[in-house]
C-alpha cells in the first residue's frame, strides 16, 4: 500500500468523511468533521499507521492534509506523497 | 490488557505491579532507578510469567517520558491502563519552602500527570479505550499543615481528572484518581509513631490504610465493572478527618 493511501485511509477512518473529501483543500476546523475530537483521533491513527510520534508542535500544527504530508515527511523522509 | 505503572518500586506502585500482573498480559513499569526497576521485575517474574518491561525515567524529563512511550507503542502498539503511582511528598511549612522544592513538588504530583496523561491518552486512542487512574490525595480536599504545596498539586489532579474525562469521554477513555488517606508506605515513613496514632485515632475505622486497602480499588476503576465510571476521585481512607 502506499504512502499516499494510508494517509487517505487514516483521514478516512479518523475524521469518518467519504475519500472523496479527503483532498489538498481540507483543513481543520474548516470542515464540520475535522474538529478537536477528530484531530486527536487523527494524530492517534497517523502515529499508529505511519510508526511515529509526534511533537506537541506538529500536532498543533497539523492544520491541513497538506501540512499532514509535511510533517509526516519530517519525521520519515523515506515516505513520499 | 496492556499496562503501564508509574513509581513502580513505591508502595502502592509496588502492590500495583503484583496485583496487575495477575491480569494483564503485558506490563510496562517505570521509575527513576533502574537497578529498583530490575529487583522488582525479578521479584516478578518469580511469581508470573507475562513480559515485563522495566523502562528507568524521570517523570519530570519529557523527552524521556516520550521515550518510555516510544518504547510502548513499538512494543504492543497499544495501551488499555495507565496507573500514575509516582509523586513525592515533602513535610514543610511554606514559609520554609525553597521555591525549587516548590517547583519539584508542583512537578513530581502534577505536572508529571499531566504530560503522562498527554502520551497515555494519545496511545490509547489508537483503540477508543483505555483506563487512565492517578493518584491524588486526602490532602487535597482536606489540607494538612506543612503540606501545602503537596495538597495544591493533588487538588491540581483532581481538576485534571474533572476535565480530562469530559474531554477523552467520547474516545472511551475514562479516567479517575483515588484519594488515599494515611497509608504506610515509605512516603510516610518520617512520621513518628505517636502521630500515627494520632492519625489513626481520626479515622473511623481506628486504623492507618496500607496497600492492599489501595489496590483493590485501583483494579476496580480500571476494570469493565466501572465502565460507567469517569471522572471521579474516591476517597479510601478509613473515614480520616484531618
Amino acid at each position: 500500500m502506499t504512502a499516499i493511501t494510508i494517509l487517505v485511509d487514516a483521514f478516512v477512518t479518523a475524521l469518518e468523511v467519504p475519500r472523496s473529501e479527503v483532498n489538498e483543500s481540507l483543513e481543520y476546523n474548516s470542515h464540520k468533521q475535522w474538529d478537536s475530537t477528530a484531530h486527536m483521533i487523527l494524530i492517534a491513527q497517523l502515529e499508529n499507521d505511519f510508526e511515529v510520534m509526534f511533537d506537541i508542535d506538529d500536532i498543533i500544527d497539523m492544520s491541513s492534509f497538506t501540512k499532514a504530508k509535511e510533517i509526516l515527511t519530517k519525521y520519515n523522509e523515506s515516505i513520499s506523497f | 490488557m496492556i499496562v503501564l505503572i508509574t513509581g513502580a518500586y513505591g508502595g502502592i506502585g509496588k502492590a500495583a505491579c503484583f496485583s496487575y500482573a495477575k491480569n494483564a498480559t503485558r506490563l510496562f513499569i517505570t521509575g527513576r532507578d533502574q537497578d529498583k526497576l530490575n529487583a522488582l521485575v525479578a521479584e516478578l517474574t518469580q511469581n508470573f510469567s507475562i513480559p515485563i518491561d522495566a523502562i528507568a525515567a524521570d517523570i519530570n524529563d519529557n523527552a524521556q517520558v516520550k521515550v518510555l512511550f516510544q518504547h510502548i507503542a513499538k512494543t504492543t502498539k497499544r495501551l488499555d491502563v495507565f496507573l500514575h503511582c509516582a509523586g513525592t511528598l515533602t513535610q514543610q511549612p511554606l514559609m520554609m519552602s525553597r521555591f525549587e522544592m516548590i517547583q519539584n513538588e508542583i512537578a513530581s504530583n502534577l505536572t508529571s500527570a499531566v504530560l503522562f496523561c498527554q502520551f497515555a491518552s494519545k496511545l490509547m486512542m489508537r483503540n477508543k479505550q483505555g483506563v487512565i487512574t492517578l493518584l491524588s490525595s486526602i490532602v487535597a480536599s482536606q489540607g494538612s499543615a506543612g503540606q501545602s504545596v503537596y495538597g495544591a498539586a493533588k487538588a491540581g489532579i483532581e481538576g485534571l481528572v474533572k476535565s480530562l474525562a469530559k474531554e477523552l469521554g467520547s474516545v472511551g477513555i475514562r479516567i479517575n484518581a483515588v484519594a488515599p488517606g494515611f497509608i504506610e508506605t515509605p512516603l510516610v515513613e518520617h512520621f513518628s509513631s505517636e502521630e500515627k496514632t494520632m492519625i489513626a485515632n481520626k479515622t473511623s475505622l481506628g486504623r492507618l490504610g496500607n496497600v492492599d486497602d489501595i489496590v483493590p480499588v485501583l483494579q476496580f476503576l480500571s476494570s469493565s465493572n466501572a465502565r460507567y465510571i469517569t471522572g471521579q476521585v474516591l476517597a479510601v481512607d478509613g473515614g480520616l478527618v484531618l
